[in-house]
């Protein structure tokens, strides 16, 4: 039996445009690319997840960097004062030590506020594991030069991800095409009637509002599995919106 | 002809290597020549013809130019009263000449260039120079970025807009090559003098919108830089060797949005006008899944914004 010839389009969420630009999820979003070109299924980007995305970014570099140049070197300079080493000397495994004690005041300070996964954590096995690489090698390293290397990695990793940025937004060269859509805001406070968050509340009330005056299906895909698709039975019960991950979007255009 | 720089330096440091007014020289404002001589061999007379290049402007314009360049930047720019502009005009040129006249592998680049045969393939070389250089550079122009940034309390995001400059200009360099390798090649092959020097024209035609365009994103990134550098001096020493430190309380955060989203519309449009002569340019692939830095930034991107922030 042949299947039938999926009518509608998708609207994206910042998490599948983030996952495409870093690429995570490969096998998921590779899937939906295939299927998306495969059908000709309209692939749209919203105002609101581009600023979003943009916003993410930014917050994320800022965020690293002012972790670098603020917590990480002031623990290293004053455990290097209160163990009266000089600063220049070589890093050791005391070092290491003294950022395992400002990771875990970090953690205390955090604990109360945070869901599972610490963004301290993750920071910190970036910096340990690269850190412990470099003793490992014994290759000799003062900790500005250790720093300026922290800092190169992440100013080299903003510099490339410009590229997938620009392809699939600025450029729309890629699967997903800008779209300009004026919100119904009753849909937008019904859904945050459903639990459902800013500004997620209104990235999906643009796919709900595109339904409406197109006639068309549009199927809002996402990643985010903790805010989102942990509510879409009630989203879909409450407006008849759609919120799949991107595996399984295409199905959901299928009649 | 506001961005004709030759020493507009990455990262508030020293360098000539945004060369847009070194290209302009070595390949748009040279003209082909056809030198005729006539030999004697074995007793018999021969002709011999060659074709190289000559300059159609002076070389002691530099000076003019990087005066001219930074009378432009200053007059965009909002000084503090401690500062005249014709004193700072004067000490930015100073030192972009000093570097120019220091940098001996530029300079013979350049002679050579003029003293080259066409049959060397003159103008692919210099272009080459000019990307090796970059190339070999390009590692060391992060490290001054992550060094001013250690040094600021500057976002990190604003350095990283340089980054991203420094990866456009060389796309640019690679398409500037490709467009030379292909005319340059052609010309050799042309019949006769008349159909070389059209080939170099339109050479010349093809790249000068090219060098246009990264000449004016390099003069608001020099804004930019001034800008920040000018306001966080304190005396005339300190322009010439830059600020210890970059406070972002030193500026008036309005004047800085305005420029730095000039420079950010400057690179876009940059971006896109690369792309129109080589889509592949955004195309490069990434393995960002197997490198450290973007597995744990993808991790951390996908957080709640609220859940990055140190203050708690």
């Amino acid at each position: 039996m042949q299947a039938s010839t999926p009518t509608g389009c998708f609207f994206t969420d910042t998490t599948v445009i983030l996952s495409e630009i870093l690429r995570e999820h490969i096998a998921r979003l590779e899937k939906f690319k295939k299927d998306v070109n495969f059908h000709n299924v309209p692939c749209f980007i919203t105002d609101s997840i581009k600023q979003e995305c943009d916003t993410k970014i930014e917050n994320t570099v800022n965020f690293l960097g002012n972790i670098t140049r603020e917590s990480i070197a002031m623990a290293l300079e004053d455990s290097r004062k209160n163990r009266r080493v000089p600063i220049e000397s070589p890093m050791t495994s005391e070092d290491i030590i003294a950022l395992e004690e400002l990771f875990s005041l970090l953690h205390k300070a955090t604990r109360a506020t945070l869901q599972l996964t610490s963004p301290i954590q993750i920071v910190e096995e970036w910096a340990i594991t690269f850190l412990g690489e470099i003793l490992e090698r014994g290759t000799e390293i003062n900790i500005s030069q250790f720093l300026v290397e922290l800092v190169k990695k992440l100013l080299s990793l903003a510099g490339s991800i410009q590229d997938p940025y620009d392809e699939l937004i600025t450029f729309e060269r890629s699967f997903v095409k800008k779209i300009n859509i004026v919100v119904d805001a009753s849909i937008v406070d019904s859904l945050r009637g459903l639990g459902i968050h800013e500004p997620d509340a209104t990235h999906i009330a643009c796919a709900t509002s595109h339904s409406i005056r197109s006639g068309q299906r549009s199927v809002f895909v996402t990643f985010d599995y903790g805010s989102i698709l942990s509510k879409k039975n009630d989203i879909k019960n409450a407006l008849n919106q759609i919120c799949c991950d991107p595996l399984y979007a295409i199905y959901h255009l299928t009649p | 002809m506001v961005g004709e720089s030759l020493a507009i330096s990455p990262s508030f440091g020293v360098a000539t290597d945004y060369s847009g007014s070194a290209l302009r020289f070595g390949l748009v404002d040279v003209k082909p020549i056809e030198v005729v001589e006539t030999i004697k061999r074995f007793g018999i007379k021969f002709i011999r013809k060659s074709r190289t290049f000559e300059s159609l402007r002076p070389s002691q314009s530099f000076a003019d130019l990087v005066t001219f360049e930074n009378e432009a930047i200053l007059s965009m720019i909002p000084l503090p009263d401690r500062f005249e502009a014709e004193k700072l005009v004067k000490i930015f040129s100073q030192s972009s000449i000093k570097r120019y006249d220091e940098d001996t592998e530029l300079q013979k680049a350049i002679n050579e260039l003029r003293s080259s045969k066409a049959i060397e393939g003159p103008l692919l070389k210099f272009t080459r120079f000019i990307i090796n250089r970059f190339e070999s550079k390009r590692e060391h122009y992060v490290e001054i970025e992550a060094e001013r940034f250690l040094t600021s309390n500057f976002p990190l995001s604003f350095y990283s807009r340089f980054v991203v400059f420094d990866n456009t200009y060389y796309d640019f360099l690679k398409i500037l090559e490709q467009i030379v390798r292909f005319s340059e090649f052609h010309a050799r092959t042309a019949r006769n003098f008349k159909m070389y020097s059209r080939q170099i024209e339109a050479m010349k035609r093809s790249i000068s919108p090219l060098i246009d365009q990264i000449d004016i994103c390099i003069f608001t990134a020099s804004c930019l830089k001034k800008y920040v550098s000018v306001w966080n001096a304190k005396t005339y020493e300190q322009i010439e060797r830059g600020p210890d430190f970059l406070d972002i309380k030193n500026i008036d955060y309005q004047r800085f949005e305005k420029l730095s989203n000039d420079f950010k519309a400057r690179l876009v449009e940059t971006r896109e006008f690369l792309l129109k002569y080589d889509p592949r340019i955004i195309q490069k692939e990434l393995h960002l899944e197997n490198e450290p830095t973007a597995r744990m930034f993808g991790k951390l991107v996908m957080l709640p914004p609220s859940s990055l922030s140190l203050e708690r």
